[in-house]
């Protein structure tokens, strides 16, 4: 079989480099939004995800219908727990266990009013949430608060203005932030921590919101959920921690489904404009195409031959699109009801996103390969 | 474009597209769940002496040899061992026939009063309660009315555990 030399596809780009550097848009388009999309959508569900410590119940209150913010049950169950269940994970030869206020507030940065997230902890939640990380300043006391590295995000601030030293007022009260921690591909990062005794009386509350429990193996979630059932006066439910936050990623299934969507929406555009500037192409060079099928190159060398010209557009768009996406997209955060996570540009998204300008650019050139092989040498010469 | 044109290119793109609709949920057939060691205390007749669970609770003392009825609220997650709830407290489904998906939540009474007309039932061997779930085993399912004879194993608090020695589904 007769090929067509690999120069010929290269070449004819630099013949129209208009046409060229459209395709080539077009391709650019369809892969920075897949890369965007992809890093949505990780981003949210691997967020939520990893936010579950490792091997971890939450015992909550069973009205709340697994809502934290809802649940509110007895402080003295973090004790009680400790008493009676057999199997808790010791840190440091202190068991694993942490109570919780989960609230949303009212946050006043600098006098105005933002939407923000707050956790009453105690030191014991460092026992816990292993990937949360003191990276400036330190642990907070009584009028203080530690910030997550997403809160300047969540709460649409500059961070200057969450820097320590500086005041975040909530619950009719002023807090110095003393601290910034990180938790890395963890919601906890859009988070203020405070402490959770100092945080039940601001609140006016007698309650927390749950107690985070890690265990040393799977079998003693059996022991906590029998724990639950013994004490029913507590009124508790227990739950992995791990299907909870699976189960609050789902929640947010539709927002990935619409965001997949627009991305299927704008790469069809961007499959129609490519498959019709190469049919352009094409049948711009009906002439030069017959010529070469009259040399004795076959239908396949032809197909072949538009293939590579359109791979090669894609290639080049995928790279500049991938790039685009790495410079604007990454580090960047996105705000869901009352917290953030990051947008997670990595290998896998890249991948994705040139995978699919190149994928994007072969089925569009499909058209054009057919409509180059289907015509008749005879009258393809005599096209002027 | 003409129209084989966008014909090809939707033939080649919505084929794609569905086989990104993820694949359905493959059914697993479930097998009747068995635990010997309770249905074995399956009673042939109903014990006499019932009470509910609300008076057995105001007087019970460890050791008390017991017969009591109510409903199964919840099974426990790993262990033989329900939550049986008093006949005074009314599922959502019996005050509301169609509304709710869940009636053995009780979701219609208040935690307080739920918890005041419940107490746990275990099935042990030694100390222990015996390994496994009980949902579907001797005919033991959510909201069944269930009798059970045992002896007070555990009273804290208001909660009174009762380790069961046979049970009579109504």
């Amino acid at each position: 079989m007769r090929l067509l030399p690999l120069d010929y596809p290269l070449r004819n780009l630099g013949r129209r480099p208009g046409r060229a550097l459209l395709t080539a848009g077009c391709s650019a388009l369809a892969a920075a939004l897949l890369v965007g999309t992809f890093a949505f959508v990780r981003g949210m569900a691997e967020s939520l995800e990893r936010s579950a410590p490792p091997r971890a119940a939450i015992l909550m209150s069973s009205a709340s219908m697994k809502d934290m913010v809802r649940s509110a049950i007895s402080p003295a169950v973090a004790d009680l727990v400790v008493a009676d269940v057999e199997g808790i994970l010791e840190v440091g030869g202190r068991p694993a266990v942490s109570p919780e206020i989960h609230m949303g507030s009212r946050i006043i940065v600098d006098g105005r009013p933002h939407e923000g997230f707050l956790r009453g902890v105690t030191d014991r939640a460092f026992l816990v949430h292993e990937r949360v990380t003191l990276v400036e300043g330190r642990l907070p006391g009584a009028g203080e608060v530690m910030v997550g590295r997403l809160v300047a995000d969540r709460l649409g601030v500059t961070a200057d203005r969450l820097a320590l030293g500086r005041v975040l007022r909530y619950e009719d009260a002023d807090h110095v932030i003393v601290g910034r921690f990180a938790a890395p591909g963890t919601v906890l990062e859009s988070e203020v921590w405070a402490p959770l005794v100092e945080l039940m009386g601001e609140a006016r509350r007698e309650d927390i919101s749950a107690v985070f429990v890690r265990v040393r193996d799977d079998e003693v979630f059996a022991d906590l959920d029998l724990f639950t059932d013994r004490r029913l006066d507590l009124e508790l439910a227990s739950m992995r921690a791990a299907d909870y936050y699976r189960e609050l990623a789902a929640y947010f299934e539709p927002l990935r489904l619409i965001a997949w969507m627009m991305a299927v929406m704008v790469g069809l555009a961007a499959l129609f404009g490519g498959a019709n500037i190469m049919n352009a192409a094409v049948q711009d060079r009906l002439r030069e195409l017959a010529a070469l099928r009259a040399l004795g190159y076959g239908g396949f060398a032809i197909v072949l031959a538009i293939a590579a010209e359109a791979l090669l557009q894609g290639a080049i768009g995928g790279i500049v699109g991938t790039t685009a996406a790495r410079l604007l997209i990454a580090g960047s955060s996105v705000s869901l009801a009352m917290q953030s996570f990051s947008l997670r540009v990595d290998a896998p998204s890249l991948a994705v996103g040139f995978a699919g300008s190149l994928l994007l650019a072969l089925i569009g050139s499909l058209p054009a390969a057919l409509k180059a092989v289907r015509m008749n040498v005879a009258s393809g010469l005599k096209e002027s | 474009m003409n129209k084989s044109l966008v014909g090809l290119i939707l033939g080649l793109v919505l084929p794609l597209l569905a086989a990104c609709g993820g694949a359905k949920e493959v059914e697993v057939e479930k097998s009747t769940p068995s635990l010997p060691a309770v249905e074995a205390r399956r009673l042939q007749a109903e014990p006499a002496g019932v009470q509910d669970v609300i008076d057995l609770k105001a007087k019970a003392k460890v050791g008390d040899q017991v017969v009591v009825f109510g409903r199964v609220r919840k099974f426990s997650d790993g262990f033989a061992s329900f939550v049986l709830t008093g006949s005074a407290m009314r599922h959502c489904a019996e005050r509301d026939a169609d509304g709710c998906p869940t009636p053995w939540d009780y979701c219609c009474e208040t935690p307080t009063d739920l918890a005041a007309h419940s107490l746990n039932v275990e099935f042990r061997e030694g100390d222990r309660p015996i390994r496994g779930r009980l949902d579907g085993v001797g005919g033991l399912k959510l909201l069944a009315d269930v009798v059970v004879e045992g002896k007070v194993a555990a009273v804290q608090d208001g909660n009174v555990t009762i380790s069961a020695e046979g049970y009579w589904l109504r």
